[in-house]
């Protein structure tokens, strides 16, 4: 008997038809609206937009606050989390640490980028989704022709548009365009996932653009919309509902139109199924064989069906939450009554008297610092007695130790709750905040690597070296320097394996660690010691790159051996000396030439003609040859004798001696 | 990026510049009409006799040039700075201005020692 063959149909590779489409998302549209209200209720609550049920006719004014409270946990959470994830791409071998260093310098400023590229701040907001919602999705996808249009436009003929000079010109110009990925946040409730047995297969998002907006795009095929422009100023104004669908191979993006002739475009919200023929706009196939979205689950593992463990604990902090909001106000409302009271006039009617009417007298105005006049038997007091209640405080305690314990708290920083008052029950705390806390990072790098692989196939299917580029500040400057570095497809076949980090240190977590590391690689006997120094710094210490670490460490060596050589000190030694002498050495100038005497301005000529050790400068030889006097000629008075008048007696002397025959 | 001998450099230089700004403090406190040390003050008449001796005689003054040139390279041999350094400062060009502005200073002298007779004990 012949097998019956079943026609399963390749739904997760090709777009379905727009028919077939408006069902699977209306199913899914319906599916997902429980979660869609929680998700509300948890926004409004963060927002402090939940409403507060207080009885509206009363004798005293109501007031309404709100705590925040899960607020204030949820951004707690969210401060320990990195603006990025530090991604680590793990070598083979030690062969490849330096491509590993460099794909994870790559990556890390192409994560920056691609945020730029996109609605910025996209991890960031993923992470509060996660810590708040369970999950959190952002879209990643290559845009080659929006980022490098002149190198992927091609003419009719199939020749580039914009052929480049040679392939320095191109790489030149991939620098100044940057990577041609970007990534976008999508809210949680406006992703509508289709998963299967955890893989998820396809999926939709939905968005808001101007109606102007759609029909301007040069991508989108506006040909059955054209009827539908009202003019520049209602155009801006009509919101068209973007449906974007994605599976394992197309990506796809489809206008909602409006389902009657009355042209009322349906607005898409959450909580209620949206409901209007979808118009493809635009598709394309991306290869990639797996979505462009990154969904990110949480504590819980995040929303794979309705049916998930977060939204019992997440409906009792939004409960304990509401019941404080509801506390506050209560108490506000006490306070108000309290200390802006209203007052009780108790008057005499028979000394008052009554009005003719036989209406009540009006109370008496009282004025800040003017006396009251009142008969005696009158009274003048508050309708609130203050009156302290024990009872609302401990209410209150018991309600924000509650929501401490579901949503973890602040001790992991050094934070001390009220009532903890041992060390063992601090201890106690903190082992839980961490409990609870390390469920959520570990999807959270999960999350982190999926975004990595992501950027490589993407870069892989474009089939181009993708450049990035970081700063690094020059030593004993305040100067930042380039570097250029770069993501190639070559080196991403096969994917290289990723870890990653999205945590930042705890203070105490650094020390402990190092402690660890000193231990690690300590030598424990004849076979040295547990681990080597590279696995120390990356694993227990988180240090990506640990080649750079170690070259530093080296260049710190070499540089105190040198400073300890002496070498510096009899430099600065020699410098100096020399400087001193050089100082010290007159200054001469040419009027001090012309004046000396010219025997030196021989011997400074011979002394020039034996090339002495060091020289003569120039200049001076030049004064002295250019010298008026020159040698063995003499200007002004000859004097040979510094006594004169003894030799003229000398000379007498000897005279008269002669003369007498002496 | 400055390399680490640039920063040596760098180093060694600002040292320098200190210790020098610290021996012109010391010095100008201590001598400040700049009378080597150890040396005795002349009075005109013996400077004048002193100088007659080199005076018109070109081998003695290219002797006193080389002797001054050894003064200085032997103060700093004593400093144990290398002979190729003490070379980079020209010792014998130094010794010529020696000669050129004591001699100027000398003919000078004699000019208004023959002219006007200063006393024998005038100071310089």
């Amino acid at each position: 008997m012949a097998e019956a063959i079943v026609e399963t149909g390749d739904y997760h590779f090709d777009l379905p038809n727009e028919v077939e489409l408006q069902h699977l998302l209306t199913s899914q549209f319906e599916y997902w609206k429980d979660r869609n209200k929680f998700i509300r209720d948890a926004r409004d609550m963060i927002a402090g937009r939940n409403p507060i049920s207080a009885p509206a006719s009363t004798q005293y004014q109501v007031r309404v606050g709100h705590t925040y409270a899960f607020t204030s946990i949820t951004h707690e959470k969210a401060s320990r989390y990195m603006q990025q994830p530090n991604v680590q791409v793990i070598p083979a071998t030690i062969d490849e640490r330096a491509k590993s260093t460099r794909l994870e310098k790559a990556l890390f400023s192409a994560f920056y980028e691609m945020e730029r590229h996109g609605d910025g701040d996209v991890w960031s907001r993923l992470t509060d989704d996660v810590i708040t919602l369970d999950m959190g999705v952002e879209l990643i996808e290559a845009a080659p022709a929006a980022f490098w249009p002149e190198i992927v436009a091609y003419n009719k003929s199939g020749d580039p548009s914009h052929p480049m000079q040679d392939k320095a010109a191109r790489d030149q110009y991939k620098k100044e365009q940057g990577i041609p990925i970007r990534t976008t946040y999508c809210p949680l409730e406006d992703f509508y996932p289709v998963y299967e047995g955890g893989t998820l297969v396809e999926c939709f998002a939905s968005e808001q653009r101007s109606l102007r907006d759609v029909l301007n795009n040069p991508l989108f095929d506006t040909s059955r919309l054209v009827f539908y422009r009202q003019g520049p100023e209602k155009d801006i104004r009509t919101q068209v509902t973007i449906v974007r669908y994605c599976n394992q191979n197309v990506y796809a993006y489809y206008a909602m139109t409006p389902a009657t002739s009355r042209n009322i475009w349906p607005q898409y919200n959450p909580t209620s199924p949206v409901k209007g023929p979808l118009i493809l706009l635009h598709a394309y196939e991306h290869n990639l064989g797996r979505v462009l979205y990154n969904a990110v689950g949480g504590r819980f593992g995040g929303w794979k069906t309705v049916n998930t463990r977060v939204e019992p604990v997440g409906r009792a902090m939004l409960d304990i939450n509401q019941k404080l909001d509801e506390m506050l106000s209560q108490g506000l409302t006490n306070i108000g009554a309290r200390y802006w009271p209203n007052l009780a006039f108790y008057l005499d009617p028979e000394r008052r008297g009554w009005l003719e009417s036989g209406e009540t007298p009006q109370t008496p105005r009282v004025n800040p610092g003017d006396p009251l006049l009142m008969y005696t038997g009158e009274e003048l007091r508050p309708v609130f007695d203050p009156q302290d209640d024990p009872m609302f405080m401990w209410v209150f305690d018991q309600l924000k130790e509650q929501l401490g314990r579901l949503g973890g708290s602040a001790v992991l920083f050094g934070g001390r709750e009220p009532g903890v008052d041992t060390g063992y029950h601090q201890a106690l705390m903190i082992s839980r905040a961490e409990h609870l806390d390390e469920k959520m990072e570990q999807h959270l790098v999960q999350g982190a690597i999926n975004r990595a692989t992501l950027v490589f196939a993407l870069v892989r299917s474009i089939g181009e070296r993708a450049y990035t580029h970081y700063f690094e500040r020059e030593s004993g400057t305040n100067n930042k320097r380039l570097h250029w570095t770069y993501i190639d497809p070559e080196d991403l076949t096969p994917m290289p394996a990723l870890d990653a980090r999205v945590r930042k240190t705890r203070p105490v977590d650094l020390v402990a660690a190092v402690r660890t590391a000193r231990d690690a690689v300590s030598d424990i006997g004849p076979d040295g010691p547990l681990l080597s120094y590279d696995t120390a710094r990356e694993e227990i210490l988180g240090r990506d790159s640990p080649d750079l670490e170690e070259r530093k460490i080296r260049l710190q060596r070499e540089k105190s051996r040198v400073i300890e050589s002496g070498v510096i000190t009899q430099a600065v030694v020699d410098r100096l000396n020399l400087r001193l002498v050089e100082k010290q050495r007159p200054e001469v100038t040419e009027e001090q030439v012309e004046g000396v005497d010219p025997a030196l301005l021989e011997a400074a000529g011979n002394i020039a003609g034996q090339n002495p050790p060091g020289g003569i400068n120039p200049q001076l030889l030049d004064q002295v040859n250019r010298s008026s006097i020159g040698p063995g000629r003499r200007r002004g008075m000859a004097v040979t004798d510094p006594q004169p008048e003894a030799r003229i007696g000398e000379e007498v002397a000897a005279a008269a001696n002669a003369g007498l025959g002496i | 990026m400055p390399t680490f001998i640039d920063e040596l450099d760098e180093l060694t230089d600002a040292l320098a510049d200190w210790a020098e700004e610290q021996v012109d403090i010391i010095v100008d406190a201590l001598a400040p009409d700049g009378r080597p040390y150890s040396t005795k003050r002349l009075t005109n008449q013996e400077r004048i006799s002193e100088y007659m001796l080199i005076r018109d005689n070109p081998q003695s003054w290219q002797q006193w040039v080389l002797d001054k040139a050894n003064q200085i390279t032997e103060q700093l041999m004593a400093s144990q700075v290398e002979p190729a350094l003490i070379e980079s400062v020209h010792p014998v060009d130094i010794a010529l201005h020696y000669a050129i502005k004591y001699s100027y200073d000398m003919e000078r002298l004699l000019d208004r020692y023959m002219n006007s007779r200063l006393p024998e004990d005038a100071n310089a």
